[in-house]
């Protein structure tokens, strides 16, 4: 006996009411209800649906739905930091890592064309600054838009201040290093390479963040327009 | 009551020999296909089916795909590259630690 849209609509009302506001945990257990709860009314035709509901989600576990949603969240971060990590390594391996030589070669020739140093790095930290502005920006933009109750997306946050501390460590490095410290060639090519590392990190941030946000798009476009 | 205690310790790896068997599953489908495989004598609870299934994800072992079915939304699940080689593996362990146990309960059959 197949469920009405009214009756999986109740079954999602209540599943919201209990705490899930992730649309993608919270689909996965509409269906799992909705599965169970066509079996029983196929014995028992004339079960009320509402207190069926309930009794689904006492057997559903000993704390209901509090220990699916600390391991959904728990991998979701274990995803997105695997997804990053897969896409950092990809630029220390060929044919990407032309692009890392390339990008480092370029600073180090724009370097030895300034001779403030000190100037030169402070730039570089506000550029790193400007990639955690975007993400600020488009936080709130995502917090007034439907994308925000996907649990997978809403790692925006986590992305800004991870990579906000980083930022704030390039920036401590450059402020604390001294002048004769700005003459040393070796100094110079080690921050140059955090540099480097720290902006290739954000754009692997960034696409894995997008790749998600087109994979929610794909997958649930009656939600996610 | 015991047996499922036994069972537990196994819940990653039977999820991936059902997948390895059926192209790609959805959780309730799961549930209901091992509690016919073992004529209920396992019963898969929801509480420990998807965190299992969820953490499988973010290893990389699992694909998700959502589909339309019914007026809902329904996510299948089915093995990656990586998730087939690992079920091979996982299977060989389980294979493994049942000849090991069985030298210890049953020494005459080993």
């Amino acid at each position: 006996m197949k469920l009405s849209q009214e009756q999986i609509q109740q079954i999602d009302r209540y599943i919201a009411a209990c705490g899930i506001e992730w649309v993608e945990v919270r689909a996965e257990l509409v269906d799992h209800f909705a599965n169970s709860l066509e079996e029983k009314l196929a014995i028992n035709p004339t079960l009320d649906f509402m207190q069926a509901i309930v009794a689904e989600h006492r057997s559903f576990s000993d704390n209901g739905f509090k220990k699916l949603l600390e391991t959904k969240k728990a991998a979701v971060h274990k995803q997105f930091y695997r997804q990053v990590f897969i896409n950092l390594k990809s630029f220390f391996k060929l044919p990407k890592i032309i692009i890392s030589i390339a990008v480092f070669y370029s600073l180090v020739l724009i370097m030895d064309l300034v001779n403030n140093k000190e100037l030169f790095f402070m730039t570089l930290a506000i550029i790193l600054f400007l990639f955690v502005i975007q993400v600020l920006v488009r936080t709130a933009k995502e917090k007034k838009s439907k994308n925000n109750n996907f649990l997978m997306l809403n790692r925006t946050e986590l992305i800004l201040q991870f990579f906000n501390f980083l930022t704030i460590i390039f920036s401590s490095i450059t402020t604390s290093r001294t002048e004769n410290s700005f003459q040393n060639a070796n100094y110079n090519y080690l921050q140059l390479g955090i540099f480097v590392l720290l902006t290739l990190l954000y754009w692997c941030m960034e696409y894995v963040y997008l790749e998600n946000k087109k994979y929610v798009q794909q997958n649930y476009p009656q939600i996610a327009s | 009551m015991g047996n499922q205690k036994l069972y537990k310790g196994s819940l990653q790896t039977i999820i991936l020999k059902l997948l390895e068997e059926n192209d790609k599953m959805y959780g309730y489908e799961i549930t209901q296909r091992v509690k016919e495989l073992t004529n209920g004598d396992l019963q898969i609870t929801e509480g420990a089916l998807y965190p299992a299934l969820h953490k499988l994800e973010a290893d990389g072992l699992l694909d998700v795909e959502v589909a339309m079915v019914d007026n809902r939304l329904r996510k299948y699940y089915k093995l990656t590259e990586n998730g087939t080689k690992e079920t091979i593996s996982r299977l060989a362990e389980m294979e493994e630690f049942l000849r090991t146990m069985q030298t210890i309960v049953n020494p005459k059959f080993a």
